[in-house]
């Protein structure tokens, strides 16, 4: 997933903000800065600091990442509440890395997203053992649109369940892409593939969904 | 779904991020409309299963995550404790000395021997001043002094008949089933007697072991390899002349299982009886012009270390020894050094 070499990712990142120099965005100036606004240079800075587990550059990652991975998370999750803890457990982890030095190297979001992921796997599995919420069968049989399923308030638990079968990669970009709301070329950098391969995955892991929808009305 | 279709919903997904209504994307597609609808609309519908954080639920995780953070703070620096003897020992070493310079404790601890309380700081502070010693050569006189202090220790324990653990390295200078002599010390082998190398006359060996009233009794020997001890040999070589002129078999089997009996080093008497033979050898040796030049020249070597009744004491083996003791005062006071920075670390 982080396979990409780093001037790659630099070059990605110069696709993201073509007119903007390195350094030009200091992650100091607010904090209202959104986590895609950040160069690769801006975040190995902040990564560096981290590591010294410098209060502010801590409180900045937070900041700039808390929303983004509360919808990553809750995109995949069935309740308010489980999605605030599961986000909540990303940043212990953050923590949890420095302190054994396992901290991410050069990729503090594609790290942070991917935590995210395992965060959220390991709260289904436990879910699976003990089911707290019952699958309405009757809601992802073939007769019913998929529009009108994924627009119901009641139906969404079903297209979470059927995310859940996905295949780890395409949950993940899923995630990344409609939960979290990020660009493809967003979603490129954090994963350190393509543009083009992201949106590959992203068309298959859609058809996937909707063949698990509604079996009848996608092929 | 085929690789065309792929291709158009790509597409399709593309135009639908740039915000464009489904039902205007697949106006596009009017071929495919019905096979793409049901992807479109799924994607469609996918960013409503995400949820927006509340205000209280951010700074609820903000504070807990800073107050992680700073507990992480306050306890990484006892966890990083482990690496920091490893720079921090020289300095510690360095400490000691100068605290005990100044107490005198240092003064007491040079007549220290193994077994006293002052031993330890004793050792501490040889093995400081190695470490803080400037140059190889003064290093290396150092080790010099302090492996010939390991000897001293040990005659001393030896001639008070006292018990304690003791290591000195030397020349092995006479070899029997239950005794050796390694410079110029009785050491007893037994069976439990742990013994490293191949044991040959001359050849350094570092002996560790115990005294007691009953002598020195080694509990391991290890022996250095002969290229090790590259020039030594020589010397010997050039002293078996001497022997050739006198019953050679005598003084280095006879009298060493004599020596076996003594248990320490103070029954000097049979030593001498036994050797004395072999020293009225070394005047009939005289005549042989060449053999005697060299015999001299490491006479003087003996009797400039041991004194006046050294070339007495031991006649052919002290010549070895005189060879060997500056060898084994190189090699033996190395090794010791090493040994001692092991322990303390």
């Amino acid at each position: 997933m982080d396979s990409m070499p780093a001037t790659e990712r630099a070059s990605a990142s110069d696709i993201i903000h073509p007119n903007r120099s390195r350094g030009a965005i200091g992650y100091g100036r607010g904090t209202s800065l959104r986590a895609r606004t950040l160069t690769v240079q801006d975040e190995l800075t902040l990564l560096a600091r981290a590591r010294q587990l410098d209060q502010e550059a801590l409180a900045r990652i937070h900041d700039m990442y808390y929303t983004s991975i509360f919808r990553y998370v809750s995109f995949r999750v069935s309740d308010h509440a489980t999605a605030e803890d599961l986000t909540s457990e990303v940043f212990t982890r953050l923590l949890t890395a420095l302190r054994d030095k396992n901290a991410p190297q050069n990729t503090l979001r594609g790290w942070l997203y991917g935590v995210a992921a395992r965060v959220v796997s390991d709260h289904h599995r436990k879910a699976y053992r003990a089911p707290q919420v019952e699958l309405d069968e009757s809601l992802i049989s073939a007769d019913h649109d998929p529009a009108d399923i994924v627009d119901r308030k009641l139906t969404q638990e079903s297209v979470k369940r059927a995310i859940q079968d996905l295949s780890e990669e395409q949950r993940h970009v899923l995630s990344l892409r409609f939960g979290s709301d990020m660009p493809i070329q967003e979603v490129a950098r954090t994963l350190g593939k393509s543009e083009g391969a992201v949106k590959q995955l992203q068309a298959r892991a859609v058809a996937a969904l909707a063949r698990k929808l509604a079996p009848k009305a996608v092929d | 779904m085929d690789a065309q279709l792929e291709i158009k919903l790509i597409e399709c997904l593309d135009a639908l991020a740039q915000g464009e209504s489904v039902e205007r994307i697949l106006a596009r597609y009017p071929q495919d409309a019905a096979q793409l609808r049901p992807l479109l609309e799924t994607a469609a519908g996918l960013p409503t299963l995400r949820m927006e954080p509340s205000e209280a639920a951010r700074m609820q995780s903000r504070q807990k995550f800073m107050a992680q953070a700073d507990l992480l703070r306050r306890t990484t620096p006892r966890k990083s404790m482990g690496f920091l003897p490893r720079f921090a020992t020289g300095f510690i070493a360095a400490a000691v000395v100068a605290v005990a310079l100044s107490t005198g404790a240092v003064a007491a601890s040079g007549s220290a021997l193994p077994g006293d309380p002052l031993y330890g700081l004793k050792r501490t502070v040889e093995n400081a001043q190695l470490n803080f010693s400037g140059s190889t050569a003064a290093r290396e006189s150092l080790a010099d002094q302090f492996a010939q202090r390991r000897r001293d220790e040990v005659n001393q324990l030896l001639s008070a008949g006292r018990p304690g653990e003791v290591e000195f390295t030397g020349p092995i200078e006479a070899m029997q089933p239950a005794a050796w002599i390694v410079s110029n010390v009785v050491v007893q082998i037994d069976a439990n007697t742990q013994i490293d190398g191949t044991p040959q006359i001359n050849r350094l060996a570092e002996v560790r072991g115990v005294t007691g009233p009953g002598g020195l009794r080694a509990t391991s020997i290890s022996i250095e390899s002969a290229s090790d001890l590259g020039p030594t040999v020589t010397p010997e070589a050039v002293a078996t002349p001497r022997p050739s002129a006198t019953p050679a078999p005598t003084r280095t089997l006879t009298p060493a299982a004599s020596v076996t009996l003594t248990p320490t080093l103070t029954p000097t008497p049979t030593l001498t009886s036994i050797i004395r033979p072999t020293i009225s050898a070394s005047p009939t040796a005289t005549p042989a012009p060449g053999g005697n030049d060299n015999q001299n020249t490491n006479g003087d070597d003996d009797n400039s270390n041991d004194g006046g009744n050294s070339n007495d004491d031991n006649g052919n083996s002290n010549d070895d020894n005189g060879g060997g003791e500056d060898n084994s005062n190189d090699g033996g006071s190395n090794d010791n050094g090493s040994d001692d920075n092991n322990s303390d670390n």
